[in-house]
């Protein structure tokens, strides 16, 4: 039986907004700086935006890494043949001011699909996307292979009906974020308890589309995992072991992965 | 005249850590920016991929480092054998030019007696010229549109590199490539490809005698040698094909001062062409002047706004 994760994280390089954001960005361009005391995850456009990496529970895990050759042994030794990869940093994205925060989250995405590129039938990815531009974004990844893709909670109404429209007729299940918890380490239980009673609000008014709500920080805790379908809440999908993992096949159904 | 535009450069590093650390030299010094790494895991490395590269753009260039990596290292590859072979100082592998059709492509250049090869399972995608009939010039003819490649994309422009960044560069001016005289260079680029003649100059620092070729949006300076012990003589003994690269920057001085204040050595005047020294530069000469060179185009790309029409190819069976 093939255990498929449904919820997990890679922790992006320490220069891949620098070296992908749009040069117009570059010296704001969100980093990992390791010089000087703790390594922190900064963004010089927007100091607000600072994350210790020692904060991070899975920072150094192999699972976890954004290198293919240390992370796809460690899912082949942990016995996971496909996962979704959801970002580490890029969280903190989402509150940044525009046009860097859209400028970021491409850069994000470019690189996630680059490293799912690398392990084809075992690596798929969730899209974050831009609130500026979230179906543009949609569209321009769905053809790339995402299998998800995140929208911040905040974000939810008819506005976005361009949006419901991408995602339903690219059949991308939508991950709801909160842009206000989007440093999510310190409060998750929050988080995700928010989060979890908008993504059912959405849902109901979305029926013709599938949520999940994104909650698998802190300890990968299982009970931070809430799962919406198209029947309502549907059920958690975490196993204790690894994050939102699943052995059922459901996490395979739901992100549409191929047999 | 034959009109193709550039579409990227490319060159060899030994191994895979090489070329982290030259991509990271290319991100620090010439703010690089990466649309896509070919890069393997140990899945792809089990299905035969066999290198890993950067498609990394400075202005309207696309520069590629490429290093062999999963079945690329091993002896008898096919496209290892070729980067340990261009793995060597002052080596380096060519230049790739867009076309939007390959066979038709093909048709004009075994008309001219050329040998296309094809990489099985990628023929309708690019084939490239052997180095024994180019000079030593690797040229690749490439159809497909390369990933993430920002250049193409709706308000993409250069202009950063040369407003917002201290080296304030332009564009790439010329790549030279070394010859055995200028005849024979004349005779390949102008008489065989019909990329006309547009300069001629003396560059003494180099030993060279130089004469340049439009070949669509990139200049060819062939570089003769003045003597048999000149660099540029050296280069067409031991490597052959390009010698080096030329951007145009908006302030030598700038730029220099820059290039110092990171900790990079010099190599010829500042006040007319320079290079950061090769040995911190991954081996490889890349030059800056302020000065044009009266013949040359304005520097520019064409694979922004690219559109078919503004490349021109022969027809051979019309011609016929």
């Amino acid at each position: 039986m093939s255990r498929v994760s449904a919820c997990s994280f890679i922790v992006e390089t320490d220069d891949l907004w620098q070296r992908r954001i749009e040069r117009a960005h570059y010296y704001d361009a969100p980093r990992v700086e390791r010089d000087g005391g703790k390594p922190r995850f900064v963004c010089p456009g927007d100091p607000s935006v600072n994350v210790p990496l020692g904060d991070i529970p899975w920072i150094d895990d192999p699972a976890c890494s954004g290198n293919p050759f240390v992370r796809v042994p460690q899912l082949e030794k942990e016995g996971i043949t496909a996962e979704i990869l959801f970002p580490t940093f890029s969280w903190a994205l989402l509150s940044l001011p525009e046009p860097l925060r859209s400028a970021s989250l491409t850069a994000y995405n470019s690189w996630v699909w680059n490293i799912f590129t690398t392990a084809p039938k075992r690596l798929f990815a969730a899209a974050i996307l831009p609130p500026a531009n979230a179906a543009g974004e949609l569209q321009r990844m769905a053809p790339m292979g995402i299998k998800a893709a995140i929208v911040p909670v905040e974000s939810i109404g008819s506005g976005l009906d361009a949006l419901w429209a991408a995602a339903a007729s690219a059949n991308i299940p939508l991950v709801m974020a909160q842009i206000g918890g989007a440093t999510p380490f310190a409060d998750f239980a929050r988080f995700a308890k928010e989060s979890a009673e908008l993504t059912r609000q959405a849902a109901k008014a979305q029926s013709a589309l599938r949520f999940l709500t994104f909650g698998a920080a802190e300890g990968r805790s299982p009970d931070n995992v809430a799962y919406v379908g198209e029947q309502g809440l549907w059920g958690r999908l975490a196993t204790p072991a690894k994050g939102a993992a699943s052995d059922d096949g459901k996490v395979a159904s739901f992100f549409n992965l191929p047999a | 005249m034959v009109s193709l535009p550039l579409f990227h450069i490319a060159w060899a590093l030994g191994t895979n850590d090489e070329r982290h650390a030259c991509d990271k030299f290319f991100l620090d010094v010439f703010g690089a920016q990466t649309g896509y790494e070919v890069s393997i895991s140990p899945d792809t490395a089990a299905s035969g991929t066999d290198r890993e590269e950067s498609l990394m753009v400075v202005g309207n260039t696309m520069l590629i480092p490429i290093a062999p990596l999963g079945d690329g290292e091993k002896i008898g590859s096919n496209i290892g054998d070729m980067l340990r072979d261009h793995a060597i100082p002052g080596k380096w592998i060519g230049i790739a030019l867009k076309v939007d059709d390959v066979q038709a492509a093909d048709k004009w250049l075994s008309s001219l007696g050329f040998h296309p090869w094809y990489r099985p399972g990628f023929e309708s995608i690019y084939f490239v010229l052997p180095r024994d009939e180019t000079l030593g010039m690797r040229i690749e003819i490439l159809k497909v549109s390369l990933p993430n490649d920002p250049r193409p994309k709706p308000g993409w422009n250069a202009d950063w590199w040369r407003d917002h960044h201290p080296l304030g560069i332009e564009g790439l001016q010329s790549i030279g490539v070394s010859c055995d005289n200028l005849q024979q260079a004349r005779d390949f680029f102008e008489g065989k490809l019909g990329w006309g003649e547009i300069a001629q100059r003396s560059l003494p620092a180099e030993g060279a005698n130089c004469a340049s070729f439009l070949g669509g949006d990139f200049v060819i300076e062939a570089m003769e040698p003045t003597s048999k012990d000149s660099p540029v003589a050296a280069h067409r003994r031991d490597c052959q094909g390009m010698y080096c690269l030329t951007f145009k920057v908006r302030s030598a001085k700038a730029a220099a001062d820059y290039l110092r204040q990171k900790g990079l050595s010099l190599v010829g005047d500042t006040a007319t062409r320079f290079a950061i020294d090769p040995d911190q530069a991954f081996s490889r000469l890349l030059y800056f002047t302020e000065h044009e060179v009266p013949g040359y185009p304005p520097v520019g790309s064409m694979i922004p706004g690219w559109e078919p029409s503004r490349s021109f190819i022969p027809d051979v069976e019309a011609a016929s």
